[in-house]
């Protein structure tokens, strides 16, 4: 009983209450230290995804001349939704929120003069310029219902030196083939000769099948899905993803220096545009 | 008796000196917690910020004076914290520039000078650098 009520008691009592404060304090530090460190990791986690998110944006940008001022055709090939900010005509700009479903094709018109060195930003911080036009080729004239073909005296191979004349071809398969001897296949003592055939088609499927079959060179250009196949011989197909009903240009370069001239190019699944 | 109120005086300056280490001790855990828990807070937000700190020059105008050059830089903040941008770097130049703030989605003019006339169609290494330490460089022709 004496034992009881003894000093040391006392002192145990209070030096164990100090020893829980301090316990709990340091307990309740670790937790506050753990909890910024989760948050922190879960920053990072979320950064990633973002980063992940940024790189997998694509689009193919095509500048249009509506009247003076810049359309853009923009087709995003990606299996996200991308969303523009801001549209950049040489130093001038313009701002607003334009949605590009996942694989499609949208049309943008804008306040600003057109400029072939055009822009665009996404939400994600991406930026994607118009592709440049082909120098040294005029930009195609398009007709209705038939190919534009402007012909060129070549300097070298692809290379567009001297416009020669012009013709319409009123099939949507282009196919020729001259004798192999032949010096003036079009107008003039052109041996080495080329082609620039411009048509406006619209798509009757989803799908657009293009094969060639090609004597020297040719090179393939569909520009509201920026596509283009470069210079190609010999035989070749491409498959083009696209919106049925659509309307897209085509255009066709073709060179020939010096060897046998002959070209068969057929499209499928579409027909002239109207 | 005598013995006995020694005893208790005793016993009592003991509670006192104990209590006494015993709150000193407390006071400085609490401090030392507390100033190494905001601490560590502080840090971590710090480095939360750093990482969700993003910008991108989107245009570039160069104008050449007559003894200097002037960089406008559009910067587009696409990040979901504000930005401040501090300072620019003309080919490891370091140009004279205003502080400048930039909200979330938003998109500011950040100029730049420096004393030197940067000839035309140069290449030109360009570098915006955050309040944050973070920064953007990009190769310019023009």
């Amino acid at each position: 009983m004496k034992q009881l009520y003894s000093n040391k008691g006392v002192s145990t009592i209070i030096g164990s209450m100090i020893f829980l404060s301090i316990f709990i304090l340091s307990i309740t530090a670790i937790i506050i230290w753990t909890q910024n460190y989760v948050n922190y990791a879960e920053n990072i986690r979320e950064e990633l995804e973002f980063m992940i998110e940024k790189s997998r944006e694509n689009l193919i940008v095509n500048s249009i001349n509506s009247s003076g001022k810049l359309t853009l055709a923009i087709n995003n090939p990606t299996s996200q939704t991308i969303i523009l900010k801001q549209i950049w005509a040489n130093h001038s700009f313009q701002l607003g929120e334009w949605i590009i479903p996942a694989n499609s094709l949208v049309y943008i018109n804008t306040t600003l003069d057109y400029v072939n060195t055009s822009k665009v930003v996404t939400s994600k911080g991406n930026i994607f310029s118009v592709i440049p036009k082909l120098e040294g080729i005029e930009e195609g004239i398009v007709k209705k219902g038939k190919w534009y073909v402007q012909w060129y005296n070549l300097s070298d191979r692809r290379v567009f030196d001297k416009n020669v004349g012009e013709s319409y071809w009123y099939d949507l398969c282009i196919s020729f083939d001259w004798a192999p001897s032949i010096t003036d296949p079009v107008c003039g003592p052109y041996t080495k000769v080329g082609f620039n055939a411009t048509t406006r088609i619209i798509a009757l499927s989803s799908k657009i099948y293009i094969n060639w079959y090609v004597g020297e060179e040719c090179r393939i250009i569909v520009k509201e899905i920026g596509y283009d196949s470069d210079w190609q011989n010999n035989s070749g197909y491409i498959e083009l993803n696209v919106i049925q009903n659509a309307t897209y240009t085509i255009t066709v370069l073709y060179s020939r220096w010096t060897g046998k001239a002959f070209l068969t190019l057929n499209i499928v699944n579409a027909d002239f545009a109207i | 008796m005598k013995k006995g109120i020694s005893e208790i005086i005793a016993i009592l300056v003991m509670l006192l000196i104990v209590s006494s280490i015993g709150v000193i001790i407390y006071t400085y855990a609490t401090g030392y917690f507390s100033l190494m828990s905001s601490a560590i807070t502080e840090r971590s937000k710090l480095d939360i910020n750093t990482i969700k700190e993003k910008f991108v020059i989107v245009d570039v105008i160069i104008n050449r004076l007559s003894n200097s050059t002037e960089i406008c830089t559009a910067v587009y903040n696409y990040g979901k914290t504000s930005i401040i941008l501090k300072s620019m770097f003309i080919n490891g130049t370091k140009a004279i520039t205003n502080e400048e703030e930039i909200l979330p989605g938003e998109f500011k003019w950040f100029n730049g000078t420096i004393n030197i006339v940067i000839p035309s169609n140069t290449i030109i290494n360009l570098k915006v650098v955050s309040s944050l330490g973070n920064y953007y460089e990009t190769i310019i022709f023009q």
